[in-house]
């Protein structure tokens, strides 16, 4: 996986309204904690951290130059944690860097990558994907960009699971090997629309005549009233 | 429609919808999803209408989820009724919707089939509402 390189300036404490005026200037609030070492609060430019994101997906390693009065020191990081708005996913609102080593193996959740149209689907099968990321142990130099799985073998009935994966060398499946990743379904009967339309008579007729436990606990409130 | 099958209290008071939603806002089952752009109450009915809308277009294709579940019961007091006597009967049930709730997902279908299928559901319901693919809801960027 290729490594990228990020700048970031130290962030002093500020208020809800100054980093919000930040974020409204193209920059993200972000945190770099882990291995034993303090946590630090960063500012990092919006645009190239999309960049980052576009180019390298999640599981990418970057090089962030944390920029200080002094100078500036460089940190191999890993994104632990990114927080966009809910309905503009582009703006992003925080970022987590956790701190590796290139010498520890670590936990990664690697996507999953499915090609092919299932044979299943022809005769009217319906593809489920249950899994899209299975988690990994490795070394930060071994961690796999995507697992491609091929669809095209699936019948109806069929399913794949994540033991039939195919790792690279070094790297550890933690995913359980019997959880199924995809599978295709057996289509739906057509019977199904027509009880929804009749569902739908029925809610018609339901709401000129109200049930009659309603009716019941409305009667006692109309006689008071006529009173 | 959907309703609780039994509930400890009968009635409720309405509270309020401040904010934003505070889970379900990422895609979790699907492909596409509808995702909420205004607070609202939806209520039963427009669940179930948009549903239809919904399975109808894409007739045998693809799996729908709803995402949200009306388990407020909403009182009515009859028409011309004196005010007092306590609270009114309970009328409908409706699930409390905070902008950026996913509220329902599709799968097994092209993106124009989920777009058009989704636009119509959209109509079914009393709010501003938003389109979203997986990509677009969740942190992980692909």
């Amino acid at each position: 996986m290729d490594r990228m390189v990020l700048e970031a300036k130290i962030r002093p404490p500020l208020t809800r309204g100054e980093l919000n005026q930040l974020r409204r200037e193209g920059k993200v609030p972000a945190v770099i904690y882990g291995r034993g070492k303090d946590t630090q609060s960063l500012l990092v430019d919006g645009r190239l951290l999309g960049k980052v994101l576009s180019m390298g997906g999640t599981n990418v390693l970057i090089d962030l130059q944390i920029e200080n009065g002094a100078g500036s020191n460089q940190e191999t990081v890993m994104l632990k944690e990114i927080q966009r708005h809910l309905w503009q996913p582009d703006y992003l609102l925080h970022v987590d860097f956790i701190r590796i080593s290139m010498e520890d193996e670590i936990e990664v959740e690697v996507p999953l990558n499915f090609v092919g149209e299932a044979a299943g689907t022809a005769e009217g099968g319906i593809t489920q994907i249950l899994l899209r990321e299975v988690s990994v142990k490795c070394l930060p130099v071994n961690i796999p960009e995507i697992f491609e799985v091929d669809l095209s073998s699936l019948e109806i009935g069929d399913s794949i699971s994540a033991g039939s994966l195919t790792l690279p060398e070094g790297v550890t499946l933690l995913t359980g090997p019997e959880e199924t990743l995809v599978q295709v379904l057996v289509p739906e009967e057509e019977e199904e629309e027509e009880e929804e339309e009749e569902l739908l008579e029925v809610e018609g007729e339901g709401e000129e005549a109200a049930p009659e436990g309603e009716e019941k606990e409305v009667q006692p409130d109309e006689e008071e009233a006529r009173k | 429609m959907l309703m609780p099958k039994r509930v400890k209290y009968r009635r409720q008071h309405r509270g309020r919808m401040k904010g934003k939603a505070k889970g379900g806002t990422e895609i979790q089952f699907g492909e596409y999803g509808l995702q909420a752009l205004e607070p609202a109450w939806i209520d039963s009915r427009q669940i179930e209408a948009a549903r239809i809308a919904m399975t109808r277009y894409i007739k045998r294709g693809g799996k729908v989820w709803i995402r949200i579940f009306p388990d407020k019961p909403v009182t009515k007091k009859p028409a011309e009724t004196r005010m007092g006597k306590g609270k009114g009967s309970p009328e409908f049930w409706v699930a409390v919707v905070k902008p950026g709730r996913i509220m329902f997902e599709l799968a097994g279908v092209q993106e124009d089939v989920a777009k058009e299928a989704v636009r119509l559901a959209a109509n079914k319901l009393p709010i501003k509402t938003r389109f979203v693919k997986r990509a677009d809801a969740g942190g992980v960027a692909e």
